[in-house]
């Protein structure tokens, strides 16, 4: 530090440089009033923002409560076990061999067969067919043909009885066949 | 690098990093005393000062240091507005009138001197840079990177510098301080630790007799009188009390505040 600096008597001190310009004590007075109401105006703002988020959510929490209680809910992931195996079973029931059975019933092995009834059990597999033949003859030779078509075991002959029953020839047989599918495995085996 | 330009760069430390990052301590600080034609660089705990002829090799030589100019009293004039009752309360106001004050003194050619005024408590003045191109001056050490402290008139310097040798300038009612530049005095009047006047004198030739006899002349109670540049007579018989010597060729380092 140089004497100049250091001397102590009030000296003008003249300086041909042009010195930085001040600013002067009214804008520092600008800029802190500026700095208030900047910080004021942030505060308000955060305060209705908060106030705007709180009635979102109480907007939000009374529409839950008027909704119905009863209302649909959304599927859920979830599925109980019942749940699962009972689609299992309509999976297991779409998947079966419809053909076959339906095509065991439509062939006609023998003149003058006539089905009165078909009852399948498709879980079991089981498929009784009720008919009518003219002969006892024609009966066994169905029986042959099923016995013959793909798929089918265990063919079995439950009855057969002759007698007028209504809406039925005279001299017809009524007779009633029960047989197994087994041929799961080959479900659409072409013929 | 050849031991002429190693002579002929002051501040020889080597700018290792750019300005910018260099601490303001780090940048050697020199004083330029500025005279018509001449100029001397003095640094701290040196002497003799290095002279400068002509005036524009100064800039080369303290390239990428650090430089406070002092402007010979044959370079500026003063003004000091003593009558406290002008309303003249800033700097604008103050250097209007002082514009308008050397206009009216020294004509047209006043319109393009740099003006410094000054407003300190209550004195009010102005200093006027007639004999030197500023402009010049700036733009030169800006092409040598010299960074420019200051510009300072070489009476508010040595006012300074003298106060601390004699502190009567402050302290008494009515002190005076004259700057012996050659042929050219500047007379600082001072009074109750204020500047009252600064007027400038020519001497009828630069020694001692023209001296006592301008004091005479002025009336003044034993100034104090510090400088350069007489050549003859004897000091001794001033009535006066003298600071250092007055026949260097140039102002001694103590009154630069260096």
């Amino acid at each position: 530090m140089s004497n100049w600096q250091r001397a102590a008597a009030p000296w003008p001190r003249p300086d041909f440089l042009p010195r930085p310009v001040r600013p002067p004590a009214l804008a520092w007075l600008c800029l802190l009033a500026g700095a208030v109401a900047l910080a004021v105006a942030l505060d308000d703002w955060l305060a209705v923002e908060s106030q705007r988020g709180d009635l979102a959510r109480e907007i939000e929490r009374r529409q839950l409560a008027a909704r119905p209680r009863n209302a649909a809910r959304p599927p859920t992931a979830e599925a109980s076990p019942t749940t699962v195996a009972a689609a299992a079973a309509i999976a297991r029931r779409l998947e079966h061999p419809w053909r076959n059975v339906f095509e065991a019933a439509e062939q006609r092995p023998a003149a003058g067969v006539r089905w009165l009834r078909l009852e399948h059990d498709a879980e079991r597999g089981d498929l009784r067919l009720e008919g009518s033949a003219p002969s006892r003859d024609a009966v066994l030779q169905t029986l042959d043909a099923l016995a013959a078509a793909p798929g089918w075991r265990e063919v079995l002959l439950l009855r057969i009885e002759s007698g007028a029953a209504p809406g039925l020839p005279v001299q017809g047989l009524r007779f009633e066949v029960r047989a197994q599918h087994g041929g799961v495995a080959t479900p659409s085996e072409p013929r | 690098m050849s031991l002429l330009q190693a002579e002929q760069t002051i501040d020889a430390r080597p700018a290792a990093r750019p300005r910018w990052l260099r601490w303001p301590g780090m940048v050697p600080s020199r004083t330029l005393f500025v005279q018509r034609d001449t100029a001397w660089s003095y640094g701290r705990g040196e002497a003799p000062p290095r002279t400068f002829v002509p005036l524009s090799d100064w800039a080369a030589a303290h390239a990428g240091g650090s430089v406070r100019v002092v402007l010979s009293g044959l370079l500026t004039h003063q003004l000091v507005l003593s009558d406290p009752a002008l309303p003249i309360e800033d700097g604008e106001a103050l250097l209007a009138w002082a514009r308008h004050q050397f206009v009216h003194y020294h004509g047209a050619v006043a319109e393009r001197w740099a003006i410094s005024t000054w407003l300190n408590r209550a004195q009010r003045g102005a200093s006027a840079a007639h004999g030197i191109d500023l402009d010049g001056l700036v733009r030169a050490a800006g092409a040598a990177r010299v960074r420019l402290r200051a510009v300072h008139p070489w009476w508010a310097v040595a006012l300074q510098a003298a106060t601390l040798e004699a502190p009567q300038l402050a302290r008494d009612s009515r002190a005076e301080l004259w700057l012996v530049e050659g042929g050219h005095v500047t007379r600082v009047v001072c009074g109750g630790a204020r500047v009252q006047q600064i007027e400038q004198h020519w001497l009828e030739r630069p020694d001692a007799a023209a001296l006592a006899a301008l004091i005479v002349a002025c009336g003044s109670d034993r100034p104090f009188v510090l400088g350069y540049g007489l050549r003859g007579g004897d000091t001794a018989t001033l009535p006066a009390r003298c600071l250092g010597t007055l026949e260097a060729s140039c102002p001694d380092v103590r009154w630069l505040g260096v």
